[in-house]
């Protein structure tokens, strides 16, 4: 940690005592040429009506593993496991290190304005984790004054209150979101022709989230803190008679970032420390786990360009240290420094961008990452072409938990092969990317005669391939704008051999992992109503215990926008309703896990 | 005179099959207590029995057989894994034994009892499966299903291994069948009940695997917990002379390539080269192998201390 500090600290110093007579900051300082996502990547947009995971899940194909509104939520993108895919706060990875993955619940969409989806392997700009893609979500800083209020009430009991407001003045902002959403979530369901009523499903989700700006000549510094408190009830199964379990996520992360323009030079540099409780209660059974990690990472970046070259360097450094009484004191700990250096030109016949990370920690030995994209790109049309290594680190859990931890575990490790063909028009914008993944390595727990328990151990090889396609069309008539999206992909993950002793063959597909999803949405705008149906459809999964059936889903939004002044301030007022699952179809995501049916939610939000 | 010799005849038999029973009421000085082989002895020694246990003490983790006395009949986690259903042994006395089975979980006869007859053994339900079987839990489902109708089951099979390691018969003892036409008769064991293994003639091991319907990719959720109390062997020692022990080692295969049977499980034993030079040292496994691969080909003295505490020996020809 006191490496961590001194370094960042030095390299803040080093900054700030620097030339101020270089050009002005552009956009987003470190961002590069060539995009690691294809051209018609869109952003995300969130609102605080929609969880996270909804968001998700009606903008992209991704693949949500949830049971509903508070329960765990994971990612699996392009048939990778959910430890798989880095979920960042702005670029800092804010996976839980124990376990290995991100669960999206524990993110209020009302704290966030932007997420954007990096499909495909990113281990080589982001490290460990991001085999899959990365899933950033930001905010973005405004330069005026103003605020936003709303309430949003739905079924189930669910109510959500959210709040923000930026004030700014000469070079100084102060920001601040909140949100507070509480939900009884217990829905009817049927289970052998009976109705029953979903129980011990109660959460309340509260959500700070406070920024600082001070616009410094050439650069800027930014102070953000985020709290998010969690608690929520473990429903029973339907296979389970009862269940008192609970769970409460205490999360804060404080962050410093530090923008600055030296010569040609754009240097970005980010500190963060985080510090999450993770509290599991099981009164019946005895149960009551402590879990606790606190992490220290840094982030340098320094991007120099020349005319049509452009090179990137970065430095990370993590310290992490995990906390339960399932870990052994002296083995608790990870620390990692990791560079990264990338080269891009822009020749006449494409950009071509070359990039090389390698990473020492102490726990384990990660393989050298090279990437090389080349990407043509010919008026409207282009054409990208991706291969890169790819890795994932152990998690804590994996290396030290009792009983079960192997502290010998290799990362998965493997490459990742794409090749994506754009069109950007001005109405219609579409792209379809093909991948393929080997890897390697694969962590699976197993019970292992040998050990006597269930233990982590490098067992599996996948191969992933499939196809991947996004599409936008949109238009005007009369007075009348349209806009139609779709997203579709099919992913065969397959494990290349037998496991031995339990019921994984060669050539079965991973368990949650679809071979189909596609989610598609109509949104038509008339002066100041909107109306939107999305509808997604998810193929049959493969069960830990039984195969879960596919299911088609269709959700309808109606929104309008009223201008209002009050006292000489101007207000926009936003009344929404929406319809989820407007045909009422009971389906599951995950095995034993019941869904609710049609369910609605009224919302008022207010801008000014 | 000749009723006279049938009696003395029949009285002299009786006495000659002589049982031993093993009902683990003095292992545990105090109740609410239990042995899971975390002292490293690799095992319990009760009556004629050997219950072998493997422990990591990195992990505080056990397989194989514990000793217990607890008494919580209510808790259905892994937080009670050492207690009965009936929360005593058989005949409400206090101690028993309980296993987790992982694969498969051993039980040797010893002593007089070995190679001979078992009798039989009551069995019974842990809190923990029961429990799990009955309500559920978030990783296994409750015996019956969503709507009660599910044919479940969790059974025990008993197999009985000779002095070569030969599966000679088998016997299934279900934990929960929920199978029947009739749901009524659906039911969980929940009292101990006689496991008749005479039919078991030559047993030097028996080996417990457990069979669930709930089993996900990755093996059986049900928690393969079972309890055992009043273990009887038949003494074989007093039935003829020629049963005792002569503490010479039958060893199969022999010559051997890769590894001999020993049948004596869990034992350390030292292997001699014709020069008297320690070849090799170690224990048996607890399935009573040894592992010859490493040595060179030739002729070896094999010497074992018997868990019984008696030292056999015997010869090997590593090929």
């Amino acid at each position: 940690m006191k490496y961590i500090l001194s370094v960042w600290l030095a390299m803040t110093v080093l900054l700030l005592s620097g030339q101020q007579d270089s050009i002005p900051l552009k956009s987003t300082l470190g961002e590069i040429l060539i995009q690691d996502v294809p051209l018609t990547t869109k952003p995300l947009k969130l609102s605080a009506n929609l969880t996270f995971s909804d968001h998700l899940t009606r903008q992209s194909s991704t693949y949500v593993r949830s049971y509903g509104k508070g329960s765990l939520a994971t990612l699996s993108l392009r048939g990778g496991t959910s430890q798989q895919t880095l979920l960042q706060w702005d670029g800092v990875p804010i996976q839980n290190p124990m376990l290995g993955l991100a669960d999206l619940s524990l993110v209020s969409s009302a704290l966030f304005s932007k997420a954007t989806l990096h499909s495909g392997g990113q281990s080589t700009r982001y490290g460990s984790g991001a085999i899959c893609g990365v899933l950033d979500i930001k905010n973005i800083d405004q330069e005026t004054t103003g605020g936003q209020a709303g309430i949003s009430v739905g079924s189930y009991g669910s109510t959500t209150y959210n709040v923000g407001y930026q004030w700014v003045k000469n070079r100084l902002s102060l920001s601040m979101r909140g949100a507070y959403e509480v939900a009884d979530n217990d829905f009817t369901y049927l289970v052998g022709g009976n109705e029953k009523k979903q129980a011990n499903a109660k959460f309340d989700s509260k959500g700070l989230l406070l920024g600082a700006r001070y616009r410094l000549k050439n650069g800027g510094l930014k102070l953000s803190y985020w709290l998010q408190d969690i608690h929520r009830g473990i429903p029973p199964t339907t296979v389970q008679n009862r269940s008192e379990a609970t769970q409460d996520d205490h999360t804060q992360r404080i962050r410093l970032n530090l923008k600055k323009s030296i010569g040609k030079a754009n240097v970005l540099s980010v500190l963060a420390y985080m510090d999450e409780d993770n509290n599991y209660d099981d009164p019946p059974s005895l149960i009551a786990a402590r879990n606790n990690f606190k992490r220290w990472l840094s982030t340098t970046t320094v991007t120099q360009s020349y005319a049509r070259t452009q090179f990137q360097a970065k430095l990370d450094l993590n310290h992490t240290v995990g906390n339960t009484d399932a870990y052994d004191a002296n083995q608790n700990t990870f620390q990692q420094a990791a560079l990264y250096a990338s080269l891009h030109r822009d020749f006449n016949y494409a950009d071509i961008k070359l990039a090389l990370r390698t990473e020492w920690n102490n726990l384990t030995s990660p393989p050298l990452l090279p990437s090389l994209t080349i990407n043509h790109q010919s008026g409207s049309q282009s054409i990208r072409l991706k291969i890169s290594r790819e890795y994932r680190v152990p998690g804590l859990n994996d290396l030290f938990w009792r009983p079960g931890g192997n502290p010998d575990l290799r990362p998965e490790r493997g490459w990742n092969q794409e090749l994506t063909l754009a069109h950007k028009g001005a109405h219609l914008a579409v792209d379809a990317t093909i991948y393929h993944r080997k890897l390697e390595d694969w962590i699976l727990w197993l019970p292992s005669t040998e050990t006597g328990f269930v233990s982590a151990i490098n067992i599996a090889e996948v191969r992933s391939r499939g196809i991947e396609v996004n599409s936008q069309l949109s238009g005007q008539f009369h007075k009348t704008n349209w806009q139609w999206t779709a997203q579709y992909h099919y992913g065969r993950s397959t494990h290349l051999q037998a496991i031995s002793g339990q019921r994984i063959s060669a050539g079965d597909q991973l368990i949650y992992t679809p071979l189909h999803t596609l989610s598609s949405g109509w949104k038509i705008n008339r002066h100041q109503f909107s109306f939107q149906v999305d509808n997604r459809y998810t193929s049959p999964v493969r069960g830990i215990n039984e195969d879960v059936d596919g299911y088609f889903l269709a959700d309808l939004q109606l929104n309008h926008k009223k201008k209002y002044k009050l006292n000489k301030v101007g207000l926009i007022g936003i009344f929404s309703f929406s319809v989820n699952n407007i045909l009422d179809n009971e389906y599951r995501v995950v095995e034993r896990r019941p869904m609710p049916g049609r369910n609605y939610t009224f919302s008022f939000n207010i801008k000014f | 005179m000749k009723t006279i010799f049938t009696i003395l005849g029949l009285l002299s038999f009786l006495f000659s099959i002589a049982q031993t029973t093993a009902d683990f009421e003095n292992s545990l000085p105090t109740l609410e207590s239990f042995l899971n082989g975390s002292d490293g002895s690799g095992g319990f020694s009760e009556g004629n029995i050997f219950l072998p246990n493997s422990y990591d003490a990195t992990f505080d983790a056990w397989s194989g057989w514990a000793i217990s006395n607890t008494t919580d009949t209510v808790t259905g986690s892994f937080t009670n894994q050492y207690s009965s259903i009936t929360g005593t042994g058989n005949d409400n006395s206090e101690g028993y034994a309980v296993t987790f089975v992982l694969g498969e979980t051993l039980l040797n006869t010893t002593g007089a009892a070995q190679g001979g007859v078992v009798e039989g053994f009551y069995i019974n339900n842990s809190t923990y499966a029961y429990r799990v079987m009955q309500d559920g839990n978030q990783f296994s489902k409750k015996f019956g299903g969503e709507d009660g109708t599910d044919p479940d089951f969790f059974y025990v099979t008993i197999k009985e291994h000779g002095n070569r390691n030969v599966v000679n018969d088998s016997i299934t003892v279900f934990l929960a069948d929920y199978r029947f036409d009739d749901p009524a008769e659906d039911y969980l064991l929940d009292t101990w009940t006689y496991v008749d293994l005479t039919r078991f003639e030559n047993v030097d091991t028996l080996s417990f695997t457990m069979q669930s319907s709930d089993v996900g990719a990755f093996g059986i959720n049900t928690p393969t917990y079972f309890c055992i109390d009043d273990f009887i062997t038949t003494d074989r020692a007093l039935t003829s002379t020629s049963d005792i022990s002569e503490n010479s080692l039958q060893l199969y295969p022999n010559p051997a390539v890769e590894k001999v049977f020993s049948a004596h499980y869990n034992s350390d034993y030292v292997l001699y080269n014709q020069s008297g030079q320690q070849a090799q040292a170690g224990k048996t496994t607890l399935e009573g192998w040894i592992s010859v691969e490493t040595l060179q080909s030739g002729l070896y003295y094999l010497k074992i201390n018997g868990i019984d505490g008696k030292i056999y020996s015997g010869k090997v020809v590593k090929n």
